[in-house]
Formats: C-alpha cells, sequence, structure tokens
C-alpha cells in the first residue's frame, strides 16, 4: 500500500513526503528522512518502518511522545491513510496516493483549478465587469502579485483600465512601456527584474513605477489585440515563473472570446442606437427641403440634395418674395450632426433675412453676423446667394466663400467670374460681401453646387472634375431645369460606380423663359 | 494621410501629406492641438505634399490661427499647391492666412 505523509508545522508551509524505502526516521536531526524543525521534537523522534508491504510507526522514546489519532504510541502501529501523528506541535497526516505533490506540483494543481473556475464564471451570467473581477481576484489567489490590471481597447480604439486590483487597496498605474510591449505588440511577458530585463530596462515609465516582477499575457482574438491581463509585483522576491505565464495565457485566451462577444454585441446596440438616430435627423434635415419649388410661367427651377452620410452639412433654400426669387445654396465645413445642426441654423437665417431684404449682400452680411457670433469651434458656411428679378430677369448674385455660379447657354458653360470673392460665412463678423448685378437671358440656365460633384470620386480614386461636371451640364442644357439636376447626379453617380461619396452632392438649376418678360 | 513633424530655428514645422478630408482632419487637429497650445506658437504649416484638403480641412487651420493668435504666436502656410491653394482662394480664406512660397521663406520669417 502506498501512503504520503502530510505535515504541517505550526506557522510553516505544509510539506508532503512519499513513504518510501525500508524506514524512514522522523525528527529534529538533518539527516532524518522527514526533518521537522521544533525544540519539542527529539532528534530521533519516531520511525516508519515497512513490514510486509504495511507501514509501521515505533516511537523512539522520544522525551513528548508521539500520538496516533490522538493517543501515546507505546508500542509499533500498523499505519492506514487518514490516520493523524503529532510530533512535537507537527501534525502529520497519512494520504493515500503515490504521486506527492511537490510545492511546484501543488502550485500546478491550484493554477489548473484557477483556469477552470475561470472556465466555469465565463459561462456564468456575470457582466464582463464582473467577470474580469474574478479573474483578477483568482489570479490574486494564485500568484499573489502585489498589484493587477485587465486593459481593454474601447471603441475609440485606446486602451483603458477595465479592472484592477491591488493589495491593501487604491489605483493602478500601468508603465506605458508595458501596454506597448504586451497589448500593442501582442508579446507577452514574463519579466524577474524590470531593471536588468531588456525589453524593458531603460524605460522611464517602468523605473518610476518600481515595477519589478511583471507577468502579463495580451487578450488576443483572430481579430488583434484587444487588451492585456497584468500582474506585478514591487519586491524582487515575488517572481513569476514560465507556468504562471502559461495560466494567465490560458485565462486571457479564453477572456479575449467573451470580450470580443461582449463587445460585439455592445457596438451592436450603440450602432442601432445611433443609426436611428441619423435617420431621424436625416429625415428633419430632408424635412428642411423644400418640398416644392416656386411655380410660375416660363420659371423652370430644381435642386437635389444627396447627403454622403445619413446627416451632412450642404443646404439649398428658395423663397419667392412677390417677384423676387431668392436661393442659396451652401455647405458646411465637415459632416456630422454638429454641421447638419449649423446648416439648419444657416437655412433659419436664410429665410428670416430675405424678406424685404435690399439685396443679395444683406442677406449675406446679417447670415454672417448672425452665424459668427460665439463660434468658438469655428464652424462655417460657405455660399452662393442670388435673386432673380422674375419680372425684368435681373440676378444678383453674391460669394460666400463659394464656388463660382455657372452659367449654361446653348453649347457653352462658364463660371460667372464677375462675384467679388467674399469670405465663408461664420469666420469674421464684420467681413464684408458685395453683390453683382446682371441679366439672366432667358435661354440661359444659372447653375449652382457644391463642391461635392467635381470632388466626386471613383474606386480609383479619380475626381469627376470640373471638365465632365460642364460636360455633364450641357448635355441637358435644353432640358427643363429638374431633367438637367437629374441627369447631372445621374452622370456623377455613372462616373462614382458604386464607390462610396465622400462628401454631399447639392446642385440647383434655374432658368427663366421669356414668357414673362 | 501622414503627418511628418519638424523643429527647425525655434519653429515648428508640421507637414501633412496625401488628403485631408472631413476623415482625416480629426488627425491634423491632434498633431496641431500641442503646437498650437504652446506659449507664443511659432508654427509653419508645409502643404507640399497635400493633395487635397476639403472644408473641413480649412476649419481646422482656422482653429489653429485662432489658438495661434490667441497666444500672441506665428502661423505661416506654405508649399500651397494649384488644387489646395484653390480651395483657400475659393472659401475666401487667403487673406486670413500667412502663405509663403517656401518652407525656408515661411521658417524665416516667422523665426524668433
Amino acid at each position: 500500500m502506498t501512503l504520503r505523509l502530510r505535515v504541517q508545522v505550526p506557522m510553516g508551509p505544509p510539506a508532503e513526503y512519499v513513504l518510501d524505502g525500508e524506514e524512514m526516521v522522523i525528527g529534529r536531526a538533518a539527516s532524518s528522512a522527514v526533518v521537522i524543525a521544533d525544540s519539542r521534537v527529539s532528534r530521533q523522534h519516531a520511525r516508519l518502518v515497512r513490514r510486509d508491504n504495511e507501514w509501521w510507526v515505533e516511537d523512539l522514546g522520544a522525551r513528548n511522545p508521539t500520538l496516533l489519532n490522538g493517543a501515546p504510541l507505546r508500542h509499533p502501529q500498523a499505519l492506514r491513510a487518514g490516520d493523524r501523528l503529532d510530533v512535537g506541535d507537527a501534525v502529520l497526516r497519512l494520504v493515500d496516493g503515490a504521486t506527492a505533490p511537490t510545492a511546484a506540483g501543488a502550485a500546478d494543481a491550484a493554477r489548473m483549478w484557477t483556469v477552470n473556475e475561470i472556465h466555469r464564471a465565463l459561462a456564468a451570467p456575470l457582466s464582463l465587469a464582473e467577470l474580469l473581477d474574478l479573474i483578477l481576484a483568482r489570479c490574486f489567489d494564485v500568484l499573489d502579485p502585489e498589484e493587477g490590471v485587465i486593459m481593454l481597447r474601447g471603441r475609440d480604439g485606446v486602451l483603458a483600465q477595465a479592472a484592477t486590483r491591488r493589495r491593501g487597496g487604491g489605483p493602478v498605474t500601468v508603465p506605458r512601456r508595458l501596454v506597448d510591449e504586451v497589448a500593442v505588440k501582442g508579446e507577452p511577458a514574463l519579466v524577474l527584474d524590470a531593471a536588468g530585463d531588456e525589453r524593458f530596462a531603460g524605460s522611464a515609465s517602468m523605473v518610476s513605477s518600481g515595477i519589478r516582477g511583471i507577468v502579463a499575457a495580451p487578450i488576443v482574438d483572430a481579430d488583434g489585440t484587444l487588451g492585456l491581463i497584468a500582474l506585478c509585483s514591487r519586491v524582487a522576491v515575488r517572481q513569476f515563473v514560465q507556468s504562471d505565464l502559461d495560466m494567465l495565457m490560458t485565462i486571457a485566451s479564453a477572456a479575449a472570446l467573451r470580450v470580443r462577444n461582449t463587445t460585439l454585441a455592445e457596438d451592436l446596440a450603440a450602432r442601432r442606437i445611433v443609426e436611428h438616430e441619423l435617420e431621424l435627423a436625416h429625415d428633419v434635415q430632408m424635412a428642411m427641403l423644400p418640398r416644392t419649388m416656386p411655380s410660375r410661367p416660363g420659371l423652370s427651377i430644381a435642386a437635389m440634395l444627396k447627403p454622403a452620410r445619413s446627416v451632412g452639412g450642404d443646404l439649398y433654400d428658395v423663397v419667392l418674395d412677390g417677384d423676387r426669387l431668392w436661393f442659396i445654396v451652401a455647405d458646411v465645413a465637415g459632416k456630422s450632426i454638429a454641421a447638419a445642426l449649423y446648416m439648419a441654423i444657416a437655412r433659419a437665417l436664410f429665410r428670416a433675412t430675405v424678406p424685404g431684404a435690399g439685396g443679395v449682400q444683406h442677406v449675406a452680411a446679417r447670415m454672417n453676423a448672425e452665424l459668427a457670433r460665439d463660434n468658438d469651434r469655428m464652424m462655417f458656411v460657405t455660399a452662393a446667394i442670388g435673386c432673380l428679378d422674375l419680372s425684368n430677369g435681373t440676378l444678383w448674385l453674391v460669394d460666400a466663400g463659394h464656388l463660382p455660379p455657372m452659367i449654361a447657354s446653348g453649347g457653352a458653360v462658364f463660371s460667372v467670374t464677375s462675384v467679388p470673392k467674399g469670405l465663408a460665412l461664420g469666420v469674421i463678423d464684420t467681413s464684408p460681401y458685395e453683390a453683382v448685378e446682371m441679366q439672366l437671358d432667358p435661354n440661359a440656365t444659372l447653375v449652382l453646387c457644391t463642391d461635392g460633384l467635381a470632388d466626386a470620386r471613383n474606386v480609383e480614386g479619380e475626381s469627376f472634375g470640373d471638365t465632365r461636371l460642364r460636360d455633364a451640364i450641357r448635355a441637358a442644357v435644353d432640358q427643363p431645369a429638374d431633367v438637367l439636376v437629374a441627369s447631372v447626379m445621374h452622370a456623377i453617380d455613372a462616373f462614382a460606380a458604386g464607390a462610396p461619396p465622400e462628401d454631399d452632392l447639392t446642385l440647383l438649376a434655374l432658368r427663366c423663359g421669356g414668357a414673362i418678360r | 494621410m501622414q503627418i511628418v513633424e519638424a523643429r527647425t530655428g525655434g519653429v515648428d514645422v508640421l507637414a501633412p501629406r496625401g488628403r485631408i478630408d472631413s476623415t482625416t482632419a480629426s488627425l491634423l487637429d491632434e498633431r496641431l492641438a500641442p503646437l498650437v497650445g504652446a506659449e507664443r506658437p511659432r508654427l509653419v504649416v508645409d502643404f507640399s505634399n497635400v493633395d487635397y484638403i476639403s472644408s473641413a480641412g480649412l476649419r481646422i487651420m482656422l482653429l489653429a490661427a485662432r489658438r495661434v493668435q490667441e497666444a500672441g504666436g506665428h502661423l505661416a502656410l506654405c508649399g500651397m499647391g494649384a488644387a489646395v491653394r484653390q480651395v483657400f482662394y475659393l472659401a475666401g480664406f487667403l487673406p486670413l492666412f500667412f502663405i509663403c512660397a517656401s518652407r525656408d521663406e515661411a521658417v524665416t520669417s516667422i523665426a524668433p
């Protein structure tokens, strides 16, 4: 029968022995097979002897007699698993089994148990935060570091602490070098003394942290590095070993799947909310555009806005005030909710300013003064603003940092370069604007657009460009305004050939035939 | 878009490369922020390797110009190709910036 002897001394680590050979002496003497350094133990205290394949225990006349299961041992007795011997203050238990785990073996068992427990926890209905806390707590039980941290990449791609644990409490600082090495490069780290390690010595963040021992594993899945788990020690005494790292790697790979799944689920939920809000914002923005165009005999006017994202920074509007037809095509810097809001303000200002305005330059100046007020974020709007007197064809145009208007007439499409260049709206509140006055020929079409048209690119990265834009306008110049607008937009779609639009596209075309003159 | 940063003669030089559009403008903003936030910043932005700048990029330059002005510093732009210059021109921005032909000229002009 094989037996093991588990020795527990007061205030000391437990030890285990396999009962081996023919005889084992228990005593204080260093020559003893089982040494118990206790003043109440005799040099040769007791003896274990094998007889007929059984182990017997015999007291060797110790000053403090050996106890077997609480009773003084007066003569040799056979031992079996479960027996207890008292030798001085030490308690010796006999247990079954041949394989005595060494100290390292016991630690391995503890590591296996920890990994198993964490695997079970992965399946449990814990939140990610609870799971990460549990992982750190279990790692502390087994590896006894001074501090531990789990960092995960946030939605913005930045690594942030997701769980921390520190002996005695308090915040945990993770040296930048450790983050770079493990979470960025994806390399595990097993460092006995950071001061002498080629990856970490010479790192100021490492030195100032005072960290000496490190065991750290990247949290990785097939798509890349999600974060890291690191346990650190500031005393050189606590040195981590390869099997500590092995355990951490196992835990990290198990956690990676859960982290990725959680992130995907949260992303999906967040994206649904954002998409829903963007849809609403898009609807609100589109509702601001004029649904119907003013109708007058001989007047042909049409416009189209194609937002690049759900909400955009482009704007057009048309207001008929008596015989005067006011119109604007504008582009807010950037494409975002902020740009869309700024666009909504610009449009409200245009509507508020136009009725009874003395001229397009006054409309631009008043819009500019309002948009420039408290404009800390330096948003701005480029705008082409015009006014056509339908009774006589007089056209006024002002340029607030926008593309020059184009006039298509017969076979020619040209930019109206006579409009004085003014600054985009919202930049400097006192910026002056100057209008140009001209006659719009009854056979000519005025075309206003945003830079999204010429800048539209195909999958090869080639821009649509001014020449193609003018060709597209020229090709439809004899058509009613709505057909011209649709066919130019179609030409851009065909050119882009499926490449996603990077900018809003806005186009307004206006013609005033001779009938009303 | 890549951004190369250099310091010469007491002047910070930032040289973006590629397209500055609504996606990459925030990168430029991030790199400009610490430079324009310095005490009396002296900054050159070199557009020699910029193919395109959108209105979002213009806004970032406008923000930088304002910060530099508030801090009592100096900002110079240089190396603008025809395409980039046209975008500045169209928005009416050319008069708002101190623009030099070459980097040397820009650095010399605002060096302490």
